[in-house]
């Protein structure tokens, strides 16, 4: 892939939630750029941190969430600076975009979907003259691949099934012809055909619209079927970020070696899956160190006393791991 | 040796409408399915959402009331079974959900939910039932120290392991794996899968696997049967399955999984089935699959085809063979 412009950086962002059991520390320390066209997947298991990257960005974080250092850079402006007023106004669903695991979540269950759309375009492009608002939301229905956009646009979110309803939510997300669409696990809630419609939909939407995409997910395999490059998070932390090919044919750290390795194939056949032993830490008690170390059959003295930096080892290709420093 | 014989399965859910709850159609939920699990074997049954796989696994754990058709376990039907011998029954065959915080009581500690069971079925004391019950919990995996503890305080990985602890209790001929690693991230999934391929050469157990998952139908089953809309349309030994698969629906299935290695990809042709599956009360005239299948002709969309034996053990419903 051609180096072209960046389009969004993220330096030394932390993200703590604050519980009545302790400090949960989602986010730490995360750096990296999201090239103009490119799609970035971010994987990871649960309470990778994952999640929290994408809604940091459209500052859309719970009420408990602390966000403790960091900037989100977009065309120049620090977005964590930015009024609540011009962050709605201008950046979260005009130029930044966010769908989600369940994409009702992008509904309000009073509405149709006309409404929602309608109230989208009218809110961030200014339309207000009706007739143009339909012929808007007809279309954009049209573009998601729905069939008879016109009785979509009349249907109530609880009216669709998880498929039609995804393809709706994406309609919504790219009505404003944003710069960069953050997906959430947009398909892990459906079954493996309409995921595989769903995915075709956005490979073909991203040419269309020119979008630069961060894609999360915990399913490698989806993550080798959209991503251009791929950057594996654990327990809050960027553990490697590389070419998606070259991380998922060559990984550089231990983790997503043995990532890699425990998961069962649909395509090919496995004798005996191996296991990452023991689980993934308690996020309110995160060992010092790194988060790996008591889980890693490589680990070494240092593994336990200190954090590794993410470093570039390869061309492009960056882990944070001792081995390697 | 035959262990069980699902034959002619019918389960249709009535749909009712007004005051007086009329009977205005059925959600054919089942439509006549059969199959046969061999001692020592793990048999899957795959398909997506809606495809009747959970209900047959619902009717053969006697949750739910067959609307047709036998289940014979050991030579026995048993529908119609009740009393001593029902509960014979429910001794034998154990099962394992998809949520294990949903299937265990979290009012009670882990030990008390293993021992459950055993009070309920064997002759023992309470001391003995929690004796045997943390046995149990160290075969598959969990230390002793969290005997006392409630299911709340588990990982779902943990968790998961106590419901496959308590389904083992009674030595069960049969446990119903009903999406057992579904909730669970992956690495923990593999450890799961790996153990219930241990206790099985241990326990001598057959596996009936219900799963929407191919990846892990692949690793774990001996013979599998994809469902589409209440009915098999194939079912073959695994290997066979995945090297070679025949109906237009199961060829789609697999081509959709997601595959993480970047040179296979390449390798593999994708073949897409456009819309949704549709609804289960009025199912498609002729095959179900018509609406959807690219190789439909005129014959699939008047007349349903039987199951067709294809050679091995491999059985195909599809007019195109």
């Amino acid at each position: 892939m051609a180096r072209t412009n960046t389009i969004l950086e993220v330096r030394n962002l932390s993200v703590n939630y604050v519980t009545l059991e302790g400090v949960i520390r989602a986010v730490r320390n995360l750096s990296f750029k999201l090239y103009e066209g490119e799609s970035l997947c971010v994987v990871g298991e649960s309470g990778s941190g994952k999640s929290t990257v994408g809604l940091a960005i459209i500052r859309a974080l719970p009420s408990n969430a602390v966000i403790e250092s960091g900037e989100i850079i977009l065309e120049g402006k620090n977005l964590l600076k930015l009024s609540d007023e011009v962050m709605s106004r201008e950046i979260r669903g005009k130029k930044i975009s966010m769908i989600f695991q369940d994409p009702a979540a992008t509904f309000n269950p009073l509405f149709t979907i006309g409404q929602t759309l309608s109230d989208v375009i009218k809110y961030h492009l200014g339309i207000k003259d009706k007739h143009e608002l339909g012929k808007r939301v007809i279309s954009m229905l049209r573009t998601v691949g729905l069939p008879d956009p016109e009785r979509v646009a009349r249907s109530y979110p609880h009216e669709l099934s998880g498929g039609m309803l995804q393809r709706a939510a994406i309609a919504v997300a790219l009505s404003t012809n944003p710069r960069v669409l953050i997906a959430d696990e947009p398909t892990t809630m459906l079954d493996v055909t309409l995921q595989a419609q769903i995915l075709d939909l956005l490979a073909k939407l991203k040419e269309e619209f020119n979008l630069s995409v961060i894609f999360i997910t915990h399913n490698l395999g989806v993550a080798a079927e959209v991503c251009d490059r791929v950057l594996v998070m654990y327990a809050g932390i960027a553990f490697e970020l590389g070419p998606c090919s070259d991380v998922l044919l060559n990984p550089l750290h231990p983790y997503t070696r043995k990532l890699l390795e425990c998961v069962p194939r649909a395509h090919r056949k496995v004798e005996k899956l191996k296991y990452i032993p023991g689980m993934l830490p308690d996020p309110r008690n995160l060992p010092t160190g790194c988060p790996f170390a008591p889980r890693c059959d490589e680990a070494m003295e240092i593994c336990r006393k200190s954090l590794p930096k993410l470093v570039e080892v390869k061309p492009d290709h960056k882990v944070a791991c001792h081995k390697y420093s | 040796m035959t262990l069980l014989e699902v034959i002619n399965l019918r389960k249709y859910f009535p749909i009712r409408r007004g005051i007086l709850g009329r009977v205005v159609g059925y959600v054919k939920a089942v439509d006549g399915v059969s199959f046969r699990i061999s001692e020592d074997e793990v048999f899957s049954l795959v398909g997506e959402s809606g495809s009747g796989k959970t209900t047959v696994a619902r009717c053969i754990l006697r949750l739910y009331e067959p609307t047709d058709g036998k289940i014979v376990f050991e030579g026995k039907d048993i529908t119609k079974l009740k009393g001593k011998e029902l509960k014979d029954y429910r001794r034998k065959v154990q099962a394992v959900f998809q949520n294990p915080f949903l299937s265990l009581n979290p009012r009670m500690r882990i030990v008390d939910i293993v021992a459950e069971p055993l009070l309920a079925h064997m002759k023992i004391s309470r001391n003995e039932a929690r004796k045997e019950a943390i046995e149990l919990l160290e075969r598959v995996g969990l230390s002793s120290s969290l005997a006392r503890r409630f299911p709340s305080d588990l990982s779902g990985g943990q968790a998961q392991r106590v419901a496959i602890a308590r389904a083992l209790a009674l030595k069960p001929r049969l446990i119903i794996l009903d999406e057992p690693t579904s909730a669970l991230d992956v690495s923990v999934q593999a450890q799961i899968l790996n153990l219930l391929d241990d206790l099985r050469k241990e326990f001598k157990l057959s596996y009936l696997l219900i799963s929407h998952d191919l990846s892990v139908v692949r690793y774990i089953s001996d013979y599998v049967a994809v469902m589409y809309l209440g009915k098999i349309v194939e079912s073959a030994p695994t290997e066979e399955l995945f090297s070679n698969p025949l109906h237009p629906y199961t060829k789609a299935l697999l081509s959709a999984v997601p595959e993480p290695d970047p040179r296979l990809k390449k390798l593999r042709k994708r073949i897409s089935l456009p819309g949704e599956p549709p609804s289960a009360i009025n199912p498609p005239s002729g095959c179900r699959l018509h609406p959807r299948c690219p190789y439909a002709t005129e014959r699939c969309k008047r007349e349903e085809p039987e199951l067709k034996h294809v050679g091995g053990n491999h059985y195909v419903r599809c007019w195109l063979l």
